[in-house]
């Protein structure tokens, strides 16, 4: 499920990249310069959402694929 | 009893020799290895149990703490065992034992022997194929941790992961990592987290004996590694650790800590990589923006340059360039001319000058040679010059007769006078004439 998602994060990462790498030639027409600043503009903003800022708790996974709050590795060692 | 100084109590004398034992360097920390002979779990928890070779027995024991860490196997009579303790004394019995720590099945030889094996036939099956290795995403947002819940493990991965990334969701299976009941319940722990669609897992437990790390060496779990759909990073023991687990999985990370930063990018990074290119962007754009200005700019003076205006203005400029250039010329020839005008005059003054000073000369000459030729010059001395009344000269006698009016011209006046006679002489006067004349 997620696999799709971060793959485009990391799709959008490299495109913004050749976006970039596009924009930085000085021999770019203008109206190509703008359409990729465009692009590069909405590839920022998609990414910039990607990246959640949600701290999170960790969870314990049971075998029934319920979850719990993980309280912590107090106790005993390896 | 007078050779005696002293007399102790027994609970002196068992102190100064658990001292004895206690005090020992080796026997406060000795690994031994033997058979197990009689086998007790007492309710207590605690194991009692011996261990002997051919001729010997010592008494051992275990209790909770230490099982719970250092035996991962039931203990039976007949197992050949390598317990690693202490060797002391108890008070209570008076007699001495040995404090197990940990318990390992004796046959490293053995262990060795069936890892390889089992490596090499993995191998053969392809497993371990760089073609099957499932690329690690760059960025998740579940990791799934199938480890202890208890172990240094899941503290060093969990300390990683905030570190790196706070947002990341990260889900624990809690599972057994030592022992033989180990495998079922990492191979559970995979197969839950694939089930429940994490984007990555890892798979490991801290650092520990070879018989610690050894149910990672289990084919069941190296199967269940090799069919999960979900990357899987392994993260068993120390750098010096391999495990079947390691081949098998799509990355070995040498430690958990490692899996850990394997798997989960930086947070930071990526913000700071979404900036930069935020402020790429942004200087990109800025720069063709620029530049286009300035090529705008260069365009529009061209093209000014080329306008029926700028030719006009430069047709005139270079009209009027070369007006001046002429006018220069003109001024320059005129100049010259003036200055040749100028002089002439003076040139011709001084041509005219000569020309007359020649004439005069001339004239003076021919002056002087009239005047030397000059009858009035002859006048004088004798001479006169004669005329008849009319004016006309008298050249012969033949002019007059006697009694005719002759006019006489003088060097100093006139007279006029008649003639009394006329006689026809002979001609001596043109050879005197000769003789004065010149």
């Amino acid at each position: 499920m997620a696999d799709e998602e971060k793959r485009s994060l990391e799709q959008k990462f490299s495109r913004l990249e050749d976006s970039l790498a596009k924009l930085e030639d000085d021999k770019l027409p203008l109206d190509q310069a703008f359409a990729l600043y465009q692009e590069g503009m909405k590839l920022l903003k998609e990414c910039n959402e990607e990246i959640d800022r949600v701290e999170k708790q960790v969870l314990l996974l049971r075998e029934d694929g319920s979850t719990d709050v993980f309280e912590g590795t107090t106790g005993v060692q390896e | 009893m007078s050779d005696y100084k002293n007399i102790y109590s027994i609970t002196q004398i068992t102190s100064y020799i658990k001292n004895m034992f206690d005090q020992d360097y080796m026997l406060s920390k000795v690994a031994i290895r033997g058979e197990v002979g009689s086998v007790t779990y007492h309710s207590s928890g605690y194991i009692y149990f011996s261990l002997k070779d051919a001729n010997t027995v010592i008494n051992c024991m275990m209790d909770r703490l230490d099982q719970r860490q250092g035996l991962a196997f039931k203990l039976e009579t007949g197992q050949k065992v390598i317990a690693a303790g202490r060797v002391s004394v108890y008070p209570k019995q008076g007699k001495y034992q040995f404090y197990a720590k940990s318990l390992k099945k004796d046959g490293i030889g053995d262990l060795n022997a069936a890892f390889l094996e089992l490596k090499q036939r993995l191998e053969e099956k392809g497993m371990f194929a760089e073609e099957y290795k499932q690329k690690i995403p760059r960025h998740v947002r579940t990791l799934g941790v199938v480890t202890s819940p208890t172990g240094a493990a899941i503290r060093d991965i969990l300390d990683v992961a905030r570190r790196r990334n706070p947002y990341l969701q990260i889900l624990l299976y809690p599972a057994t990592v030592q022992g033989e009941t180990a495998p079922p319940t990492i191979i559970r722990g995979i197969r839950a987290m694939e089930a429940y669609g994490v984007d990555l897992i890892i798979v490991g437990r801290g650092g520990g004996s070879k018989e610690d790390l050894w149910c990672f060496n289990d084919e069941d779990l190296a199967q269940a590694i090799f069919d999960c759909s979900v990357p899987i990073i392994s993260g068993v023991g120390h750098e010096i650790d391999f495990t079947i687990s390691d081949f098998v999985a799509d990355l070995r990370a040498p430690t958990p800590s490692a899996a850990a930063e394997l798997a989960v990018s930086d947070i930071r990074g990526d913000l700071e990589r979404l900036e930069g290119a935020a402020r790429r962007l942004d200087v990109a754009m800025r720069n063709h923006a620029v530049r286009e200005r300035l090529r705008l700019r260069e365009l529009g003076a061209r093209l000014d340059k080329l306008s029926p205006q700028a030719r006009l203005r430069d047709d005139r400029a270079r009209a009027g360039r070369m007006k001046e250039r002429m006018e220069g010329l003109m001024d320059n020839r005129l100049k010259t001319e003036k200055q040749r005008l100028a002089s002439l005059p003076g040139q011709l003054d001084l041509l005219m000058d000569r020309k007359l000073q020649r004439r005069k000369h001339v004239f003076e000459l021919l002056l002087h040679r009239f005047e030397g030729r000059s009858p009035l010059k002859r006048l004088g001395g004798g001479y006169v010059y004669a005329t008849d009344e009319q004016g006309k000269a008298l050249g012969s006698v033949r002019q007059i007769k006697t009694g005719d009016a002759v006019r006489l011209l003088l060097k100093d006046g006139r007279a006029l006078a008649r003639i009394e006679s006329v006689e026809e002489e002979a001609v001596f006067a043109a050879e005197e004439d000769r003789k004065h004349g010149g």
